[in-house]
């Protein structure tokens, strides 16, 4: 009787071990893929060139901040704290990501403008979604 | 007396609950209400479908974390997200419009050629 309860606590610590150590590889694994997530889209702005544009420019400064946030609270063994940095900068740079495609589309929008105008057409008459 | 002095303690009861009420709620969350409100059923929503339903999921994930937790950092954390998803949103919404636009001016050009 006593050896069977023995062996059924030892199995259960056991159990409750691995439990334990699962739990702890899947908390260290997802801020590790947001964490690259993140890297990637403030990348794509660099790349874009954010420094041109002061409002991208913000957003992808803050990116960094919550990158660096991210890395402390890690530091700090607060997964769930650099979880949520981590999300934060995901979000500041993909803001930061999608006001420089907007300027992008802007530019290219005025430059057909120019160009029509420039081959005396009326780029003004074209109609805007929503405007017919 | 005694009753006159319960419905002062009653009344005080719940001035306090509607001010901590009031003040609880954080920045990040209000802030984020009031970005989707101010979006939701325009046009840029119809254009942008689906980084709207982003943004209104992250603003769910936000409200329900604020109901479970109150003002943490999670709610303020999650607040701040919803917030930028809803800016997301809209300027994706102003892009296409754009693109759109961009289609039918590079078809006048090619008629025009």
């Amino acid at each position: 009787m006593y050896r069977s309860t023995l062996r059924m606590l030892v199995w259960g610590c056991f159990f409750g071990l691995f439990a334990s150590l699962l739990s702890a590889c899947g908390a260290a694994v997802l801020p590790a893929e947001q964490y690259s997530e993140a890297r990637q889209t403030i990348r794509a702005v660099t790349k874009l060139g954010a420094a041109d544009n002061p409002r991208a420019k913000l957003h992808l400064m803050l990116a960094q901040d919550e990158l660096e946030n991210a890395d402390k609270y890690l530091a700090q063994n607060s997964q769930e704290k650099a979880r949520l940095a981590f999300m934060r900068a995901e979000a500041d740079a993909a803001l930061a990501l999608a006001i420089l495609e907007h300027e992008q589309a802007e530019a290219e929008v005025e430059a057909l403008k120019r160009e029509l105008e420039r081959r005396g057409e009326a780029p003004a008459s074209t109609a805007r979604p929503g405007e017919e | 007396m005694d009753r006159r002095l319960l419905i002062l303690v009653a009344i005080l009861l719940a001035f306090g609950a509607f001010m901590a009420g009031c003040a609880s709620v954080p920045d990040e969350l209000l802030e984020a209400r009031r970005a989707y409100q101010s979006a939701a059923g325009s046009e840029a929503e119809a254009r942008a479908l689906d980084e709207f339903q982003e943004a209104e999921r992250a603003l769910r994930r936000a409200e329900k974390s604020y109901r479970d937790e109150g003002d943490s950092f999670q709610t303020r954390s999650l607040g701040y997200i919803a917030e930028r998803r809803v800016e997301i949103a809209r300027i994706k919404a102003a892009t296409y419009q754009l693109v759109d636009e961009k289609e039918a001016l590079k078809e006048r050009a090619e008629r025009a050629e």
